[in-house]
């Protein structure tokens, strides 16, 4: 199977030669019909690197090669053969769906029947046939990111950008998104998706690339991944909000035996320890929070996950 | 083609938006209504005096001294200023300069062209009073003409003239000129006075330049806001590339096999068509609601159109291209439309400013714009009087356009 995407060495410094690096020396390769996910956190490089990929941006270094088209010599071949799903929502809202539909597909240079076939289609895979005629301002915000992405898949394309879609969705939405992913990908339509929610890119990604701080730290399956970690834990412990000394509580874990890693999230009241031996320090682990005056709410014990590699590989929570 | 898709989607969305229509089409036409029914009351509005004029006498007779005279009579020398000079191109010049609003000629055979008349000489061609006028100017060469059609009628007939009253020419500068409240008393004391002195003779006096003169002030106040709005639609349209940034669409436009010079050129032609549709909707609901006539030259009127929108698009692309963001675009949008509106005579009468004030508003689109739509509606010009607006006005246009041209790729290709 040869690459959709080839990517070497890429980077990008923003306001050259003393600006900051946004990426730097990523390579990856996407292969026909994958779907690959660009996983991490907010600020990590997914969005810039997504951007070099569509030809909106010129990198620094590197290379990009699209279905064996470079996207800094032939960014009119690379876009016809893309399609590209923004993070915001980039359509006209005084237009009907019908005619925002219309207007992009003649920018992708459809026209006739082949544009109005194209729109019946992809209106059925956003399941918004019925309300074609309707005006986008009208549309709730799953609606309107589910239009979002019929726009990107009128020409039909080779290889589909997904630029964190699911942002800001209700859960119902996001799994109409994530299932007509699942559903493009099944007619051989390659995927690239960016995202910082772990658990869609544990279930739609073929492979996934962990990137952080502009860095590609790893790639691979999620089995691959997970084995980087190899038999880690998590124990994520909900603690109560008016904890009051969770420095001390911290510190305290971190000094207990076979304890690899401790984070914390207080914004969403967790505290997260990495353990090969959750069954041997779990009573230690409760003990020494109970006496540091944090009371625990809940308790979850989660087998490696890529949650895991990627505090095994940051030091730091995917969420921070 | 693509550019034009994208020309009218911009038109669709700009027509569809409520808010932009009421500034587009309903603030012009309520304005115009507005002002023009406070205008049309004369006695509260300001009056014009001292108009400055040049008489040039060639007359070898007494005649021509006469008729100096009568300009001077009375309250017209309240009215009119006139200077006397010597040299007929010298006085022209000054017109064109805009530093005189009219020259007043009168030939060498003025005195003798009478006495001819006077003793029935057929074969005598009539002594014809030459007036040139600036033709920048709106109000006050149409009194000068009107006040000098009177005079030589008085020569040429003292039966007609004894008979003249100020109604008349009132009236035929349109009754309901706010700038003509103190030419009544100056001619009610100054007409009769010349009858009595004049030989009875055939004259013609003949206006070079003169055209029927609509002088409703809702002929002035609609090309005035039509233009001062338009301004308005002009500068958000070209806009538009910002806000078009701001929400995504100009990267997903341009992540399309869309070339950046087709998605400039139709954001322009957008901005382009949205303001000549703009324009058509004014002319075609100021003629319904108010009865205006926009003369009879629709390629004149088509013309200026083009040029205006032109100029002003080409404007509003440079504010665009060289501002940092879109507040900034905003505020200097704003800033210069309503400078531009005032500086540009679309609020005052031009002539009623000072002659330095005069010559800044020449710097505006709208003082261009203006003057043709003018000489259009007001005096009821053809296309070849309005070549010069026009020609400056796609001038303005080409200057932005390259200097936008050369900015607005650079801006929104990366």
């Amino acid at each position: 199977m040869s690459p959709i995407v080839q990517v070497e060495h890429l980077g990008k410094q923003y306001n050259a030669p003393n600006g900051p690096m946004a990426v730097k020396d990523v390579s990856f390769e996407i292969q026909k019909g994958e779907i690959f996910s660009l996983l991490g956190p907010n600020g990590a490089g997914k969005t810039t690197t997504i951007s070099m990929l569509s030809c909106l941006l010129q990198p620094t270094s590197g290379t990009i090669l699209i279905d064996g088209h470079s996207v800094t010599k032939e960014p009119k071949q690379v876009k016809q053969v893309i399609g590209v799903v923004p993070q915001d929502i980039a359509l006209y809202p005084t237009m009907t769906a019908q005619e925002n539909l219309l207007f992009w597909g003649k920018m992708y240079g459809l026209s006739g029947k082949h544009l109005q076939d194209r729109i019946s289609k992809v209106l059925t895979i956003a399941d918004l046939a019925d309300r074609a005629n309707d005006k986008v301002e009208t549309f709730s915000g799953g609606m309107k990111r589910r239009i979002n992405i019929a726009v990107g898949l009128l020409h039909d394309p080779k290889v589909v950008y997904f630029d964190e879609p699911t942002v800001g969705i209700d859960p119902q939405s996001r799994r109409r998104i994530l299932d007509s992913i699942k559903q493009l990908n099944t007619h051989g339509i390659s995927v690239l998706y960016t995202t910082h929610y772990m658990e869609e890119a544990q279930e739609l990604s073929h492979k996934i690339g962990i990137i952080d701080h502009g860095e590609l730290i790893a790639v691979g399956s999620q089995e691959q991944l997970t084995q980087l970690v190899g038999q880690h834990d998590l124990v994520q412990f909900e603690i109560d909000p008016t904890a009051a000394n969770l420095d001390a509580t911290l510190s305290a874990l971190k000094v207990i035996n076979d304890v690899d890693q401790v984070t914390s999230s207080p914004e969403e009241n967790l505290i997260t320890v990495q353990t090969r031996n959750t069954n041997a320090i779990l009573p230690q682990l409760i003990s020494q929070m109970t006496e540091t005056g944090t009371p625990i709410k809940s308790l979850t014990i989660k087998a490696p996950n890529l949650e895991s590699v990627f505090l095994h590989l940051t030091g730091r929570a995917l969420r921070d | 083609m693509k550019a034009l898709t994208i020309a009218w989607k911009d038109t669709l969305i700009r027509f569809r938006d409520i808010n932009a229509l009421l500034l587009m089409i309903l603030a012009p036409l309520v304005i115009s209504g507005i002002m023009g029914a406070a205008f049309g009351n004369q006695s509260a509005t300001p009056t014009i005096s001292d108009i400055p004029l040049i008489v040039v006498n060639q007359d070898q007779g007494v005649l021509g001294q006469r008729f100096i005279e009568a300009l001077n009579a009375g309250e017209l020398a309240d009215l009119l200023e006139p200077t006397i000079m010597t040299d007929a191109e010298a006085a022209k010049d000054l017109v064109e300069t805009g530093e005189v609003r009219a020259v007043v000629l009168i030939p060498s055979d003025f005195s003798a062209s009478l006495e001819t008349t006077q003793t029935n000489d057929a074969g005598q061609q009539p002594a014809k009073i030459m007036v040139y006028t600036d033709p920048a100017a709106r109000i006050t060469p149409t009194i000068v003409r009107s006040v000098v059609t009177e005079i030589a009628n008085v020569f040429s007939n003292t039966a007609i003239a004894s008979e003249i009253t100020v109604a008349q020419i009132v009236e035929q500068l349109g009754g309901n000129n706010p700038a003509l409240a103190n030419l009544e008393p100056a001619l009610n004391q100054s007409l009769p006075s010349l009858t009595a002195a004049q030989p009875s003779a055939q004259v013609q006096a003949r206006v070079i330049s003169s055209t029927s003169a609509n002088l409703d002030p809702i002929a002035f106040f609609a090309p005035s806001m039509a233009i001062f709005f338009l301004m308005f639609t002009m500068f958000d349209g070209t806009r538009s590339l910002l806000v078009e940034q701001i929400n995504g669409t100009m990267s997903r436009l341009k992540s399309t096999p869309t070339g950046i010079g087709q998605i400039l050129i139709g954001k322009l032609l957008g901005t382009f068509l949205t303001g000549s549709a703009q324009f058509v909707c004014l002319v075609v609901s100021s003629s319904l609601i108010f009865g205006l006539d926009w003369g009879d030259s629709i390629a004149g009127l088509a013309l200026m159109l083009v040029a205006f929108v032109a100029a002003a698009t080409g404007l509003g692309s440079v504010i665009t291209a060289f501002s940092r963001d879109l507040p900034q675009a905003n505020l200097l949008g704003s800033m210069i439309t309503l400078l531009f509106g005032f500086l540009g005579g679309n609020f005052f009468m031009i002539e009623n400013f000072p002659q330095w004030l005069q010559i800044l508003s020449k710097l505006t689109v709208n003082r261009w714009g203006l003057d043709g739509f003018s000489d259009l509606t007001v005096r009821g010009l053809g296309i070849q009087d309005v070549f010069l607006e026009a020609g400056v006005l796609l001038g303005i246009a080409l200057v932005c356009f390259t200097l936008a041209a050369w900015r607005l790729p650079r801006r929104f290709a990366r």
